[in-house]
Order: structure tokens, then sequence, then C-alpha cells
């Protein structure tokens, strides 16, 4: 039997700050605390903001949405471990979400009355403003620059930044000036800027975070079980891929202090295919090196992209790793396994091929099948999560709901 | 003295006390649920179990009001439990020591079978329970300042031992125009 947890005692609160506009056109900001009907927050991938959506009674918080000009949410939920504990909003490792309210919205019928704020988290708003300020000088830190670029945005002023290479990107690129694509807004500005650097920018709840990518550890990777905690599986892998992307590696050399690439296909093939890019940790490389490694995904990829999902209500996995931080990027280990003999997920490989000889398959079939099933987790076990999709209603209690990949070595 | 009380917490803080042939039948239920969501995944061997939390059950109350056993004309009590029911505040239940809840009248079923008799069903929603405390029975334990010369004058010559009772009266609330 596993370690897991049987029993979980989830909790949600939510805090927002709204700021209420009166007939005058005075505002008021006030801060409001309460437990909503209920909640959802995606966790998805860097290059797109996290979401979120929460219920509240309108008897408990009676937010007209003429009368709001600006609201922030947090959102924070935990497995509280007892019946007798409360949720603290001091307990900062149970903030899961941080954001803005696109829009507030009431909702009155026989079923009762509720608000729904839509959300985005600090992401958002850096992408709906557009850069209109040109080239931006670069011969200065890089949280000088994030700090000019931040003000575009007033709710960003004050921000808080951590960025671990603060060089000038001047220093990198030989220009004063750096120029963006026409078009781009704010959050391209920022991303690329960092990328310069070798480095990627995200939102870790209220601080924006710049830093080199790490090698996801496979000793950090979650493990959920088909056969224990998760309620639903799913594993596809497309048998027609079209290898229509062109796979981009960059990577900052160490001793060169400059950002590298390589590519594959090249483009001096002179096909025009969409990339996807990845920036590799810092280290001692070369674009040889690196168009090597991106032949190598690329030519894997075809063969072994699998892509899935999976549902749970649990809030921790087998050896009580916290779910409900679970993000994109993260890794899980994903098996599917019965504790039930009658089922064939609970059958060896020799008990599999004798039922299925049974069954009426030929032996030489069902020893192929039999062994291709239990073989098949050494093709692909370990995953990253695309996307998270966590929840919690006052009824029905906490649920994830992940898509996953499965993660391709390139040593 | 076995006293059943409603009263509002808020508002125009509507009262209504039970006692003698007025409490109800016998049967009432006070109990509690723990509310949960139990899942067993495909295959598993034990289930995830979510606790959302400790509900307090529904309180069904059912008696008979008459004409000559009621301490109330049957009207003014029928009226004054709709009237709570209908201003939807919540609503402090005490019975006698046992315990105090505070929650909503959530039902009010009259059922007259006669003129002189009126089947009652009565539901009650707790949403908070509280155990008595010592110092809350200690407060209910004290004397009231009752003007018992006013109590005197309206039920007329009283005998010295008797006084003790009306106060204990008083406390019950039963004296109108009487308030502890």
């Amino acid at each position: 039997m596993s370690g897991r947890k049987t029993y979980h005692y989830p909790r949600t609160v939510v805090v927002l700050q709204v700021s209420l506009l009166a007939p005058t056109g005075e505002l008021t900001e006030i801060d409001v605390t309460t437990i909503p009907i209920s909640v959802e927050w995606t966790r998805n991938d860097i290059n797109e903001a996290d979401e979120a959506s929460i219920v509240v009674d309108w008897s408990e918080v009676p937010l007209d949405p003429r009368a709001v000009s600006d609201c922030r949410v947090v959102i924070y939920c935990a497995d509280v471990g007892s019946e007798d504990r409360a949720l603290s909003i001091a307990d900062e490792a149970a903030a899961r979400f941080i954001g803005f309210v696109d829009e507030p919205e009431v909702s009155f019928d026989e079923s009762g009355e509720t608000v729904t704020l839509a959300c985005r988290d600090y992401t958002g708003r850096l992408i709906d403003t557009k850069w209109r300020g040109g080239s931006i000088r670069v011969d200065r830190p890089l949280s000088e620059v994030y700090r000019e670029l931040l003000a575009e945005a007033p709710p960003y002023v004050g921000t808080e930044l951590r960025i671990e290479d603060d060089r000038a990107v001047a220093g990198v690129t030989g220009r004063k000036l750096w120029t963006p694509p026409s078009g781009v807004s704010v959050w391209d500005c920022l991303v690329g800027l960092a990328k310069e650097l070798g480095q990627t920018a995200r939102w870790e709840l209220g601080t924006l975070v710049v830093a080199t990518p790490t090698t996801p550890s496979a000793a950090d990777a979650r493990l959920v079980v088909y056969g224990d905690q998760v309620e639903r599986m799913t594993l596809r892998r497309s048998l027609n891929p079209v290898a229509n992307k062109r796979i981009v590696f960059r990577a900052l050399d160490t001793s060169s202090r400059k950002v590298v690439e390589g590519q594959w296909p090249a483009t001096s093939e002179g096909v025009k295919r969409d990339e996807v890019a990845y920036s590799l940790p810092a280290g001692d490389w070369s674009p040889k090196t690196l168009v090597d490694r991106a032949k190598h995904v690329y030519t894997t990829w075809m063969r072994r992209q699998v892509q899935g999902s999976f549902d749970t209500v649990a809030m921790s996995d087998l050896d009580s790793a916290d779910l409900v931080s679970l993000a994109s990027g993260d890794q899980v280990y994903l098996q599917a396994r019965s504790y039930d003999p009658a089922r064939v997920l609970g059958k060896s490989r020799g008990e599999l091929a004798s039922y299925l000889r049974d069954h009426g398959l030929a032996p030489t079939t069902a020893n192929a099948l039999a062994s291709a099933w239990v073989g098949s987790e050494d093709l692909a076990s370990l995953f990253y999560v695309v996307r998270a999709r966590h929840s919690w209603s006052r009824d029905a209690g906490y649920k994830l709901a992940a898509d996953i990949g499965n993660v391709i070595g390139v040593s | 003295m076995d006293v059943l009380s409603l009263e509002q917490t808020s508002g125009r803080r509507r009262r209504v006390q039970l006692l003698d042939a007025d409490l109800p039948d016998e049967g009432v239920e006070s109990g509690a649920e723990l509310r949960r969501t139990t899942s067993w995944a495909p295959g598993a061997e034990r289930p995830v179990v979510q606790v959302l939390g400790r509900q307090p059950a529904l309180m069904t109350f059912q008696g008979q009001w008459t004409t000559q056993g009621s301490n109330y004309e049957i009207l003014t009590l029928i009226r004054t439990v709709e009237a709570i029911l209908a201003e939807a505040r919540p609503v402090r239940l005490l019975w006698g020591d046992r315990w105090e809840r505070v929650g909503l009248v959530v039902r009010f079923v009259p059922s007259w079978l006669d003129a002189d008799r009126c089947d009652w069903t009565l539901e009650y929603e707790p949403h908070a329970t509280e155990q008595l405390t010592n110092a809350a029975l200690r407060r209910r334990a004290r004397m009231p300042r009752v003007d018992v010369s006013a109590a005197a004058a309206a039920l007329g010559a009283v005998a010295a031992a008797e006084l003790i009772t009306l106060r204990q009266v008083a406390l019950a609330g039963w004296i109108s125009g009487i308030d502890p």
C-alpha cells in the first residue's frame, strides 16, 4: 500500500482588493476576505497568463460591476491537516494565485445571487499593453530597463523584481539600443530582453523573476498512479507526426558570455517552418552543440511525442508532496497500476498473456501484447505538466486536472 | 423550569417562549453531519477523502397548541413565529440549560384540527452551536431586576413566599411586561 495521505482538509480563502468608484468620481479602496462559493485557477506555461475564476455569494460580497474601478485578487488554498484548523491569509505558502480582475459579473436568478470574477495573473495586463516607446536604451542594468517598461502599466509601478543576471544587455549585444518588433506588448519586450542574457521571465505570484532556466530534476517529480489516487488518465500519441516545427535551442555560453543559438532544420534549407524555442541553462555551449541537440530532439520528437492528462482529487502525491502547487513545467511520474488481479492492470506479464490466450488470441499475439504493455512504461513514464487546472468549491472540495507531455532526453 | 425560547438576535427581537403544554412533543433530535467527499479511484485499495466540515443537522419540532392548555392565544403564537420566519433574521434557540443555537427558522406549518387545537411543525436550521459555559450559566442564574411591585399590582396581592417564584417566572419571561 502506498504511503499517501487518505484524509485531506481542503480550505480556500480569497482576498479582494477593490477600488470602488462613486458617481462623483471618487475612488475608495477596500479589502475583503471571504470564502468563495467556488474558485478555479489554471497554471499555464510562461508564454501565457495564468487564469482564474472566482464565484462569491452576493449576500456576502455585494460587488456591483458598475461600481468596480479595479480589483486585485489573491487565492489561498491548502490542506489544513485537520478539522479544527482554519486557513489563514498569513500562511504565504498557501497563496496560489495573484492577479487582476478582467471582468466582474453579477448574476441574479432563482438559484441564487452571485458575483463572478474572471482574472489573469500579472502577465495579463502586460500582454494587453502595447509598447509604444520605440527603441530602448540598454546600456544600463536590466532592472533599470525593467522598471521603465513596467511604468507603462500603472499597477506595476513598484513591482518586486528578482533578477539573477542584472548586467546591461548592451554588454552582450554590443549596441546601446534594443529595438523590439513593431506592435509587440510590454510583456514581449520584458521576455525578449531577458532572452538576450539567456534568461526567462516569469511571475512567481507578485514577484517578477528573471533567471536562467534550470534543468528539471526527476528527483523532484511528483508520483501519481492510476489505480491509487488518479481517477482518470489518458495517453495519446500521433502516429502521423507532421515534422513542421523547427527546433531552436538558445543558451548563455559562460566562456564568451554571449547567447548562442542552434536550430534544426537549418534556415538555409529555405523551408519556412514554425519554430519551437527552448532556453537551456548557462554552460559551455557552442552553436554546433546546440544544432546537434536540436537535431536529436527534432528526430526523436517525431517518434516519441506522447501527450495525455490525468484527474485527481488528492492534494498530495504518493510521497505526500503537495499537488496544489503543481504548475506548468513541473514533472510527474504517471503510472497505471491496479491492486486488483481481476483487472488487466493488476496482472503480471505472464498472467496477462494467459488471460489474452484464454480470450481467443493466438499465443504469439497474446505474448506480444502483454510484453508491449508491461514494457511501455520504459518508453515514457516521466512527463512534464503543460497545464494544471486547480479547482475548489464549498460542496465538492478540491480537484486537479493536468495536461501532460512526455520528457524527451537530449543526452 | 423547562423553557424553549426562540428569539431574534436583531431587529425587533421578537421572542417566543414555550413551556408546559406549549412545548414540542418528545423526539426532538439535535445532531450533526460531517460533510465530506469520498472518491474511490478505479483499482484503488483506499479512497481519497476530503473532509469539508461539520454541519449541524436540521432540527424539527412538532407539537400541538390548544386554547385550554396554552399559555398564549394560539393565533398570537402563530403570527409571532410566522413573522420570525418572514424576517429571516438570525434566531437564538435556547432550551433550558441543554444547549444554545443560533440559526434560522426555515419552515413553520400550523395545521388547525379545530378552532381550539392546532398542530404545528417548525424546522430550525442551526448555523452555530454554542455550549453554555459556566460563566454563561451563572449569568442566566443571576436574579433579574424585577419590578415585583408592578407584578404584584398586575396579579393582585401576593404572599411573600411567592415573590421568589415571581422572580423565577420573570427570568423565563413568562409574565408579559416584565423583561428580566
